[in-house]
This record gives C-alpha cells, sequence and structure tokens, in this order.
C-alpha cells in the first residue's frame, strides 16, 4: 500500500519538473520581456539594458531555470519582477483563497450530489430523468455567467450576500463564509449534477451485481445493501469524479474569482502573465500542480481504503 | 502425407510478469496430431491448455520448443507466413457471443479472410461463403444479418463456417460447446464429425469436459499445470488411466447411468 | 423479453436497415441538436450578409435597449446590435471548438489505439498520459495566449493537446476491452496486422464512447473559449466574442440585466446541442448492429398478484410416514408483460411438493424456466416479471400472498440461495468474515464480536481448513472452489429450512464440482435443510437429488424419482436430454439430436409445447394443452404416459 503511495509520490517530482520547464520555454518564446515592460515606454535602450541585467534576464534561459531550481531547492520562488515581493509571500497571501474556493466547490458538489444522486437512484424514473436533464444544465452553464446571475439575483435584487470582495477567515469566520458562499456555489453547481449522475450510475450499475442478488436473496435488508454495498461500491467512481472535478475547478477558479473581485492565485496568474512576471508564473504553475498532485495522491488513498483489491496490487 | 499433421515438441509458453518470476503456463509439452484425426486436450482452468492452441495460433509468444504443422517449423511464424497459414490452420472459441464482431454483418466476417487471400474473385468468394453456411446447416439469407440476431447455438454454426471457409486442415476448438445447452451441445458435437468424416478436416479439441472429450476424440492428452500428464489413444486412457490426475478426473466425472429409451407409441 | 432469458432464433428480423444519417435523424433531440448547430453555423460564416448591423456599429442614440423590431435583442452599452455582435461572435467560438477537437482527436485516437493493441506502446503511453493529464491547463493556456499575442487558435490547439490525454485513456479503455474479445484474435489468426485489426474491427466498435467523449471536449472546448473571452484574452477588442459580451454584460449590471440572458443562453444552448449531438451519433451508431435491447430489468418488483387468495390450510397435510410438506407449489405461472402489454408467460402451471430434508433437482436448459422457478420461490423475479397464478405455500402459508417486509423474512431464514458464479456472488470490498458476519447479525441479532464468531464457525462448517484465515479475506483472493464454499457458509447462516442452489458447480473445474456436491449432501444430512437444485446436467442432479423435475418452455414435463428418469424417462423430451449427453454417446455414432431449439416464451404452441421437435408427435399432441399424466410417483405431460385417476384427483 505505501509502496503504491511512494510511487505516485515519485511520479509527481518529473511531472513538477515538466511543467516548471514547460512554463519557462513557453515564457522564453513570449515576445518581449519584463525588463521592457517595467522600464516603461519613455525607457532609453540602455535603461532597458541595465534592468534586464539587473534582473537576469540577458542570462541564457537554461542558466534562468538553473538559477530558479537552485531558488527552489533553498525553499525559494523567486521574487516579483514587478514588485519584488517574494514570490512565496505573494502567493502565500491569495492562497488560501484559491483553496477555500476550489476545495468548497468540489465538497459542494460532492456531498450535495451524492445525496442527490442515491436519491434519484432509488426514487425511480421520473428522478432520474430530472437529474440527467439537470446535468446537461449543469454543463452547460458557464459558470461565471452563474455568478453574474446570483450576484444580480442575490446580492443585487435580494442585497443578501456581498456581490465581492473577500473576508478572511482569521477576521470574520462567518463574514468569510458569506464572502465565499455564491462564489463556491457558482463554481461548484456543474459538478453537484456530475457527481449525481456519477452516484446513480454506479450504485445502479453495483445493484446489478449478482452478489447483490445473491444478498438478497439470502435475507440482508435493502437499506443495508443500498447503503453499505451499493454506495460503497459506487465510492471509487465518485473519488474519481470527484479529483476531476478539483483539477477542473482550479482551471475555472481563476474565471471566478474575477467575476466575484476575490483575490486568489487566478488573477495573479492573469496579470502576471501579462507583465511577464516569469518567477510569479512559475509560483503559480507549481502551485497549481502540487494542488494536482495533492487531489490525486487523496484520490489514490481513497482507492486504497476502499477496494481492497487495488491494495493487493 | 507422410508424418503427422501437427506436431508439437518440448513446448514451453512463460509470461512475463510486471514484477517478480514470469509465469510458466506451458512446460515442455509434446504432442502430435495425425491427418484427419480429432486431438482431445483436458485440463482444469490454468492447466494451459488454451495456451497450447493460443502458442498454435500465433497467439502468444513461445519461449522454448518447437511447433511444426506439415513438415514445417512454425514456431515464431511472421505475420506473412501467417496469413498463408490461415489457410491451413483455423480456430473456433468458446464464446459465441464475443466471438463474432457484432458491427458486421455475417457475409462480411465470412468473406473477410477470403478476400485478404486474394486468390478468389467475388463472385467466387460469394459461392464459397453461401456453400460453407449451407454446410453447417445455415440458410443463404444469413449472410446479411449481424450477429446479434442470432442464438448462441447458432453463432457457434456461424463460427465453425468461417473456420471452415478457408478449407483448413486443422482447426483449434477451445471450448467450442462449453457454453451451450445440451441439445445443441448435441448438434455441434454431431456436425463435427460430419465435417471430420466429409472434409477430412483435423482438430485439437480443447475442453475442461472430459465426457465431450471421450466422445469425440482419437486421442487424448491430460494436461495439468502446464505439463502432460498423460496421453494415448482416448479409450485406453480412459478405462485404464495411469496419471493420478487422470483418475481423479474421471472419478469426478458426475455418473449418469445409461438410458434405455423406451418404445412406446408409434 | 427474450433478451433475459436466452432464445432461439430470431430470424426473419428486417435485414434492410436505414443509413446513419436517417438513423440519426429519427432521434428528435438529435436531429433538434443538429438542427440547432447547423443553423449556428450558417449564421456565423455568413455574418456579413445575414447579420442586420455591423459588429462595431453603434447606434448611440439606443444603448441599452431592449428587445426591438430594428434591434431583434437589444443593443449594448455602446449601441451595438446585440444579434449581430452573437452571430459574429460565433466565429471564434465556432473556431476554437473545431481546433480543439481536432487537435485532440487527431493526438488520441492513434496513439489510444497504439497503447491498447501494441504493450511496448502502452508502456511508455500509460505513464505519460498520467503525467500529461495533472498539468494544469490553465496555466499553460495563459502562456500561449500571452506568447502568440492573445491568438486564440493557438491557445485552442493547446486546449487540445492538454486534453488528448484524458482522451486517450478512453479510446485506450475502450479498445482494450474490445481487442479482448475472441472476433479479434480469429482476425489476428488470418494475419491481419496490427494496424488493419485497428482499423477494420477495433475502431468500428470504439466510435461510440469515442464520440461522446469527443462531443464532451467540445462542449468543454466552448466553455473555455468563452471563459478566456470573460477574461479578455484570446481576442482583440472591440472583436466580437461570446465571452466577451458576457462580460460586457457584467459591466453594466447596476443599469441593466437583460444582457445576461441572450449571451449566456447562446454559450449554454450550443454546449447543450453539442452534447444531445454527441449522444444521437453513438446512438444510432449502435443502432445499425445491435438487435433493440430490452430494457434492463434490475431492480425486483412485487411478484404478489392482484386478488389475493388465502391460504389454504391443511393442504400441505401429508401421510404419516412422509416428512412434512416443506414447500407445496400448485400452479404456479410467471410472466412478463409482452410487446403488445399482455403478459407472456416464461413459467406455467408448475406444481411440485417437497418435504423437509428431502432434494429435489430441476433439470432443463436455458430458456424452460428453471432459474425463474428458483426466482419466483425467492421472491426476486426480475422488473417486470409477475407471479399472475398459483400459489407457493411455505410450511402451510401462502408466500405469494405476503407482505414485502414478510416475504423478505423468508429470505434467509426459511429458503436460502447459492448462485452459479460464486466468484461474483461475494462483493468485492468486504472480506469473507464480514459478509457472512452481516448475514448472521441479520438473521440473529447477535452483536458484533458474536456475529464474528458464528461466522467463522459456519466457515469450518463448510470444511474451510483454516476458516479463521478465510474469515480475514477478500473475495479476489479465494479460488473458485473457496468461494463456493463461502456462497453456501452464508447461505447457512440464517439456518434455512431449504437450500435453493442454481446451477452451483457449472462454473467450477470437474473436480471441485464433485466436491462441491458432495459437500452439499454432508450439509442435508448434517441441518435436515431440504435442497433445490436447479440445473442442466444430469450427473450433478443424479448425485444428489432423490427426485427430479424435468422443465421444457416453461412447463414441468416430467417428475419423478431420479433413478427412474434417468434410466427410464417418461417424455420424449427427457429422453432427447439424456440421448444427447456425450458422456453416454458411444464414440463414433451420431449422438441422437432434437432438432431446433427451445421456442422463446411468447412462441410456445397451444398444445404441447415439444411437438415441434418430438419424434413420436401425433396430431393430437398440438390440439390443445397436454395435461400431466401417469402416477404421483412418476408423471408426465405427454399423452403417451398412460393418464391415472391419482393425478385427476389431485386438489
Amino acid at each position: 500500500m505505501t509502496r503504491i503511495l511512494v510511487r505516485r509520490l515519485l511520479l509527481s517530482v518529473p511531472l513538477l519538473f515538466v511543467v516548471s520547464i514547460v512554463v519557462f520555454v513557453l515564457q522564453s518564446l513570449i515576445p518581449g520581456d519584463a525588463a521592457s515592460q517595467l522600464a516603461g515606454l519613455q525607457a532609453t535602450q540602455e535603461d532597458v539594458q541595465r534592468l534586464r541585467r539587473q534582473l537576469n534576464l540577458d542570462e541564457p534561459i537554461w542558466t534562468q531555470y538553473w538559477h530558479w531550481l537552485d531558488g527552489v531547492f533553498h525553499g525559494s520562488l523567486g521574487t516579483s519582477l514587478t514588485n519584488k515581493e517574494a514570490v512565496t509571500t505573494a502567493l502565500g497571501t491569495r492562497l488560501p483563497v484559491t483553496l477555500s474556493l476550489v476545495l468548497g466547490a468540489t465538497l459542494l458538489a460532492t456531498v450535495l450530489g451524492v445525496v442527490l444522486g442515491v436519491i434519484s437512484g432509488k426514487a425511480g424514473p421520473l428522478a432520474e430523468r430530472l437529474v440527467d436533464l439537470l446535468s446537461i444544465a449543469g454543463l452547460a452553464v458557464p459558470s461565471f455567467w452563474l455568478g453574474l446571475l446570483l450576484i444580480a439575483l442575490v446580492s443585487v435584487r435580494l442585497g443578501l450576500l456581498p456581490a465581492t470582495g473577500y473576508v478572511r477567515f482569521a477576521d470574520s469566520p462567518s463574514g468569510w463564509a458569506q464572502s465565499l458562499l455564491l462564489p463556491v456555489v457558482a463554481l461548484g453547481l456543474a459538478g453537484v449534477t456530475a457527481i449525481a449522475k456519477q452516484t446513480r450510475e454506479a450504485m445502479l450499475d453495483v445493484l446489478r451485481r449478482p452478489y447483490i442478488d445473491n444478498l438478497r436473496a439470502n435475507g440482508v435488508p435493502e437499506r443495508r445493501i443500498v447503503f453499505r454495498h451499493a454506495l460503497r461500491g459506487a465510492a471509487i467512481p465518485i473519488c474519481t469524479m470527484s479529483s476531476i472535478l478539483l483539477v477542473g475547478a482550479l482551471g475555472g477558479s481563476i474565471v471566478i474569482e474575477q467575476v466575484f473581485g476575490l483575490p486568489g492565485l487566478g488573477g495573479l496568474a492573469v496579470s502576471a502573465t501579462g507583465s511577464k512576471d516569469i518567477p510569479v508564473i512559475q509560483g503559480v504553475a507549481v502551485y497549481f500542480t502540487l494542488l494536482v498532485v495533492a487531489a490525486n495522491l487523496l484520490t489514490d488513498i481513497a482507492y486504497l481504503l476502499i477496494d481492497p483489491r487495488v491494495r493487493a496490487s | 502425407m507422410t508424418g503427422p499433421l501437427l506436431s508439437i515438441d518440448d513446448l514451453t509458453v512463460r509470461y512475463p510478469r510486471r514484477r517478480g518470476e514470469p509465469v510458466t503456463a506451458l512446460d515442455g509439452v509434446s504432442l502430435t496430431a495425425g491427418h484427419g484425426r480429432t486431438v482431445g486436450l483436458v485440463g482444469e482452468s490454468g492447466s494451459g491448455k488454451s495456451t497450447l492452441g493460443k502458442a498454435i495460433l500465433g497467439l502468444v509468444p513461445v519461449s522454448g520448443g518447437s511447433i511444426t504443422f506439415d513438415g514445417r517449423d512454425i514456431t515464431r511464424a511472421g505475420r506473412r507466413e501467417r496469413r498463408e497459414l490461415s489457410s491451413q490452420i483455423q480456430v473456433v472459441f468458446q464464446d459465441p457471443y464475443g466471438s463474432l464482431n457484432p458491427v458486421k454483418p455475417i457475409g462480411r466476417t465470412l468473406a473477410e479472410p477470403l478476400r485478404v487471400q486474394r486468390t478468389l474473385d467475388a463472385r467466387a468468394i460469394r459461392a464459397r461463403v453461401l456453400e460453407t453456411l449451407e454446410r453447417v446447416g445455415l440458410p443463404a439469407t444469413t449472410v446479411d444479418r449481424y450477429p446479434a440476431e442470432f442464438s448462441g447455438g447458432q453463432r457457434q454454426r456461424i463460427a465453425i463456417a468461417r473456420a471452415l471457409v478457408m478449407r483448413p486442415r486443422l482447426i483449434v476448438c477451445d471450448e467450442p460447446v462449453s457454453a451451450l445447452d445440451l441439445s445443441l451441445q448435441a448438434q455441434i458435437l454431431n456436425l463435427f464429425n460430419e465435417l471430420k468424416a466429409d472434409l477430412g478436416v483435423a482438430y485439437l479439441f480443447i475442453s475442461h469436459d472430459l465426457g465431450v472429450v471421450r466422445y469425440l476424440a482419437d486421442d487424448l492428452v491430460v494436461l495439468y499445470r502446464g505439463s502432460v500428464v498423460e496421453s494415448g489413444a482416448t479409450q485406453s486412457v480412459y478405462d485404464r488411466p495411469r496419471a493420478g490426475y487422470t483418475r481423479r478426473l474421471i472419478a469426478a466425472m458426475p455418473r449418469a447411468t445409461q438410458v434405455t429409451p423406451h418404445e412406446k407409441g408409434p | 423479453m427474450t433478451a433475459a432469458i436466452g432464445t432461439e432464433p430470431a430470424v426473419g428480423a428486417p435485414s434492410g436497415r436505414p443509413g446513419l444519417a436517417r438513423r440519426l435523424l429519427r432521434r428528435p433531440l438529435a436531429a433538434g441538436a443538429l438542427l440547432y448547430l447547423v443553423a449556428i453555423v450558417v449564421l456565423a460564416v455568413c455574418a456579413p450578409i445575414l447579420a442586420p448591423h455591423g459588429p462595431q456599429e453603434s447606434d448611440l442614440a439606443h444603448v441599452l435597449a431592449t428587445p426591438s423590431a430594428d434591434h431583434w435583442l437589444g443593443t449594448d452599452s455602446l449601441g451595438r446590435d446585440i444579434t449581430s455582435r452573437l452571430m459574429y461572435g460565433a466565429r471564434p467560438a465556432l473556431i476554437g471548438v473545431l481546433v480543439t477537437v481536432v487537435v485532440a482527436a487527431a493526438i488520441a485516437i492513434p496513439i489510444g489505439l497504439a497503447a491498447a493493441l501494441a504493450g511496448v506502446a502502452d508502456r511508455i503511453v500509460s505513464p505519460l498520459v498520467d503525467l500529461l493529464m495533472s498539468i494544469p491547463a490553465i496555466v499553460v493556456l495563459l502562456m500561449v495566449l500571452a506568447t502568440f499575442d492573445q491568438s486564440l487558435v493557438a491557445a485552442m490547439a493547446a486546449l487540445g493537446v492538454l486534453t488528448a490525454p484524458g482522451l486517450v485513456r478512453v479510446v485506450r479503455a475502450a479498445a482494450l476491452m474490445v481487442a479482448g474479445e475472441p472476433y479479434v484474435a480469429a482476425a489476428r489468426v488470418y494475419g491481419f496486422g496490427r494496424f488493419a485489426i485497428a482499423l477494420r474491427h477495433v475502431l468500428p466498435r470504439i466510435v461510440g464512447p469515442v464520440l461522446v467523449n469527443l462531443s464532451l471536449v467540445a462542449a468543454t472546448a466552448l466553455l473555455t473559449e468563452t471563459g478566456l473571452n470573460f477574461l479578455g484574452l484570446g481576442v482583440h477588442l472591440p472583436e466580437a466574442s461570446w465571452g466577451g459580451m458576457v462580460a460586457d454584460a457584467s459591466a453594466v449590471m447596476n443599469q441593466q440585466n437583460w444582457m445576461l440572458v441572450p449571451t449566456g443562453a447562446v454559450i449554454a444552448c450550443t454546449v447543450i446541442a453539442l452534447v444531445l449531438f454527441g449522444d444521437g451519433i453513438r446512438d444510432a451508431t449502435a443502432e445499425g448492429w445491435a438487435r433493440p435491447v430490452a430494457p434492463a430489468r434490475t431492480k425486483r418488483s412485487r411478484d404478489t398478484v392482484k386478488g389475493v387468495r388465502p391460504a389454504r390450510r391443511g393442504a400441505g397435510a401429508a401421510p404419516a410416514d412422509r416428512p412434512p410438506i416443506l414447500l407445496r407449489v400448485d400452479g404456479l405461472t410467471v410472466a412478463f408483460p409482452g410487446a403488445d402489454g399482455r403478459p407472456v408467460p416464461v413459467v406455467q402451471d408448475v406444481s411440485f411438493e417437497l418435504g423437509a430434508g428431502q432434494t429435489l433437482g430441476i433439470v432443463g436448459e436455458s430458456g424452460c424456466g428453471k432459474t425463474m422457478t428458483g426466482r419466483a420461490l425467492l421472491g426476486l423475479l426480475p422488473e417486470g416479471a409477475r407471479v399472475t397464478g398459483g400459489s407457493i405455500l411455505v410450511n402451510g402459508a401462502d408466500a405469494t400472498a405476503m407482505s414485502r417486509r414478510e416475504r423478505a423474512g423468508l429470505r434467509g431464514s426459511t429458503i436460502a440461495f447459492v448462485s452459479q458464479e460464486p466468484m461474483a456472488a461475494l462483493d468485492p470490498l468486504f472480506t469473507v468474515g464480514a459478509h457472512i458476519a452481516e448475514a448472521v447479525r441479520t438473521h440473529t441479532g447477535a452483536g458484533r464480536a458474536q456475529a464474528r464468531e458464528r461466522a467463522v464457525r459456519l466457515l469450518g462448517r463448510v470444511r474451510l481448513p483454516d476458516p479463521d484465515r478465510v474469515a480475514k479475506m477478500y473475495p479476489h483472493q479465494l479460488s473458485g472452489g473457496m468461494a463456493q464454499r463461502v456462497a453456501i457458509a452464508l447461505a447457512l447462516a440464517g439456518g434455512p429450512k431449504l437450500l435453493i442452489a442454481d446451477e452451483p458447480t457449472t462454473a467450477l473445474d470437474v473436480t471441485v464440482q464433485a466436491e462441491i456436491l458432495r459437500l452439499l449432501g454432508t450439509l442435508r444430512r448434517e441441518t435436515g435443510m431440504a435442497i433445490l437444485l436447479i440445473s442442466h446436467d444430469w450427473g450433478a442432479v443424479s448425485e444428489l437429488c432423490e427426485r427430479t423435475l424435468v422443465m421444457y418452455a416453461g412447463q414441468v414435463v416430467e417428475s419423478g424419482p431420479t433413478a427412474t428418469i434417468i434410466t427410464a424417462p417418461e417424455h420424449p423430451y427427457s429422453e432427447g436430454l439424456l440421448a444427447a449427453n456425450p458422456q453416454l454417446g458411444t464414440p463414433g455414432t451420431a449422438l441422437r439430436v432434437m432438432p431446433g431449439g427451445v421456442p422463446s416464451p411468447g412462441e410456445w404452441p397451444p398444445g404441447c409445447h415439444f411437438a415441434a421437435r418430438c419424434p413420436y408427435v401425433m396430431d393430437e399432441c398440438t390440439a390443445h394443452p397436454i395435461a400431466m399424466a401417469g402416477t404421483a410417483e412418476h408423471a408426465g405431460r405427454c399423452l403417451r404416459v398412460a393418464p391415472s385417476p391419482k393425478i385427476e384427483a389431485r386438489p
């Protein structure tokens, strides 16, 4: 069991390399660089050159990458080219926002989805159709549009929750929850229907298996069959779907943060790509990749806990 | 026509595994099959009997030993040689549902190997297909239908027709009647015997069912955990089993007593 | 109906099939989706001709207008016509979707097929796919957009590359499943190369799942594209784009919300159309070769009949020298609703008795109703099936008149069940001990520890060596024989009076079969439970059962002592079935065969069901239903059996 986890962790090392190299190569292709951006339009050629030297941008790309990598091994992701802030600090203040948003959305989708899925699976064909329709709708409605709709309805029309802005948990837990509620719903709602559908399909699939029949035939009550056997059998596809949603939510968070004016990693990524602030982009890429790795690892652990066959292999 | 049709000598097949030692599926197996004879291959699941059939058909790589067909070494025949061989050696599988491509009408499935050989024109191919279908007792309308329209017994007839359409000299039959009900099984077994008598085709008949093999096979080979534990003429092996495993196998056969069909009525 | 029962001929089905396009258009949802998509494409391509206004043409007199004759969908904050801008905005959206789908498919389909069909390729591809799937797409997209001066095509191509690994997985999994089928092996025997096999045999089969996934890729691509546009990326303002128009709408939300409606709706509708179109194509391709599948009947249904009959008390009274009657089945008929709504019987007028501790075999081929009879006794008929006649008296009480709850109470404690596939009969996620302890607790209300202890004892009962260790094992760690012993232990947990064993040895090796049959015999002697053995195998039945019922096409055609039936069958079907057994055949002489196959339910003749295959058939056989005749000891449903007053007089 630990071997699988170790293997997964070891696999994530080349992954981080690949991602950081891809980002480095891509950014080197971007026309212009941070120096010319920072120096401004009035700057002379010499100014830009000097700035470039200061920022080590005149070195070959592999040397730059090596510097960056060297920093990583010393626990530093470098400093932002635009405001000289340490990248870890800049990301550190923004990470909790993105993390709460993404985790909240995934959690909402999973919990609500499983409940809906079980109900629709047991409630008959009408509920089944309804979940099918909702799941297409859930997929189809763009999250940013849903976010705007929520703002228009809940915040503007009803005046219930703040439209935009973020309150830190340390400052006010309830304010934090209120500021996140709408973004989490906007980001997570599509996932609810996906999970509900997955739960239902997986449960019905398990309920079709011969062992369910066998348990029934030998007197095991229906309640236990649904909640103990069918739901547990469905847990693996549900976990898989959850982790896919989580990775998807990372991408979606960028747009949602923009809609709700949340100071998360997404906004930083967008502005950093605009200003060619390579260390920051690299930092965001590394953080996102680490989140993906963590999600995959959690999924693997869930598999191991649920299915003895995985443990054995 | 001297020498056996098929001769297998000291055949070993090992499956590599991701971790650890490779699994030995067949360990030094030797057997021969004469022209127009039926060799029964019995053993329990995991005995390697299906692997042996696959090795002859070139579906698994051979680790050691040799397979000789009609005096020619085919142990590691390449694709071109296989294509040539496919008119000599054919196969019928157990699963009548998976052994036909469900997206193709039967006629296409039967004609496909003939088209590849490029020896017959379209007209001759059609004639051959129809003739083969008739041979296995199916109507000519079968050609335009899809596998889903047929029952298990009919599909097994089609699978046999597909093997026969190339006019092979050896058919490897991997549990061809195990999925069929008793009355359909009897029909197919009779068909096998008729084809053997009429066309002189030889069979390597792989089965877990000693009853079927005893009825059908001239010679019997008993496999146990990848090795031959006993072989010989079927009746003599059945009457005087030497290996302990063969004896257990025969002892485990469910005993149904002889029927005496009573004549009442007309 | 017939699909579930395993049937003989379906000859006569039409083989002229409509083409793919026709099949697609016959599905209203898919046709609607296609129509919508075609309309969007036409409007986008012909926007310069069809659009009522230019995309940048602003009408400052009508800013933020609601729909009117001049501006069908109103105007934006610069007074630009929303309808026209939506038409122009469709261009980047469609190009983006097309680029992503083409790139993803071009990469994923060949690679996925290669991975499935060649082990070498798989060893490279699979880890690579895992790796690539973990790359955060959005970061790469942002970089690509910055690199290529906000070029949408570049970004969407990159998205295609990033989506490809997921699609590779889908293609590989689907292809692996097909590649494992015997017909692919048969194609290899013909000497076809991997490439030819992939193209001819594998690809056509996986078109369905691949298309569905491509339609999902298209939907995701559209959402990503509009999302980027919403952020002002991938588009050069003031060019029109759907995402950008939503952004415009959000900027003026304080003044007006109308603009959100058409912009959001067009995105959502297009996504829905893509998904529905994909589903439609998949269904239409599959329809080409599959015969219509009967709706899956998975959930059990109540099998009680409307109009409850009172249980006939005392009907089970038996002579003193006989064991008390445990089960009495009288005229049992089970039916499925047919295509025209009328019930089609699958079991017809089945009657028998089973005394405590007795053994009874039910023999017949598939489609004869053996299994359905067993399920009716358990009260676990498949969805749709109903007991439409007769009674099932368990200890004198009519089970068909019981409530669902009472019926469930019988299962496990009075009637237990052992099925054919021992491996499939156990939940792979639970240990052997957990399975049995669960059943023990259900039936005895024992505590956790106590149930566990009893579970281990039960494993000992079924002669498993080292029951303590076996209790901790998972089903995948068991051999077939062990798994069947575990399944039997599970069935014993409630101390049943009757064990229904449906083909309990069919899936096992020959030597193991004999052991399991012997075990069942031993357990019967030890516990005094009765056994109903359902089997196609004369050998198994003669090994275990005192009496046997032979079933054919839903009816009992013969009942009597097993030894008598085997040596002197009354019914021609029993005779034919026995003669078809190759064990009894003489090598070199043809087996005596019954021509044809078992008729499907719904195709049963009014007279003798076996008449079409019977060598002794007479005119009277086909005239009207044939009753059972003979003695209580040995009876047959055949005119050649001498009628006996004893049978006719039975209640």
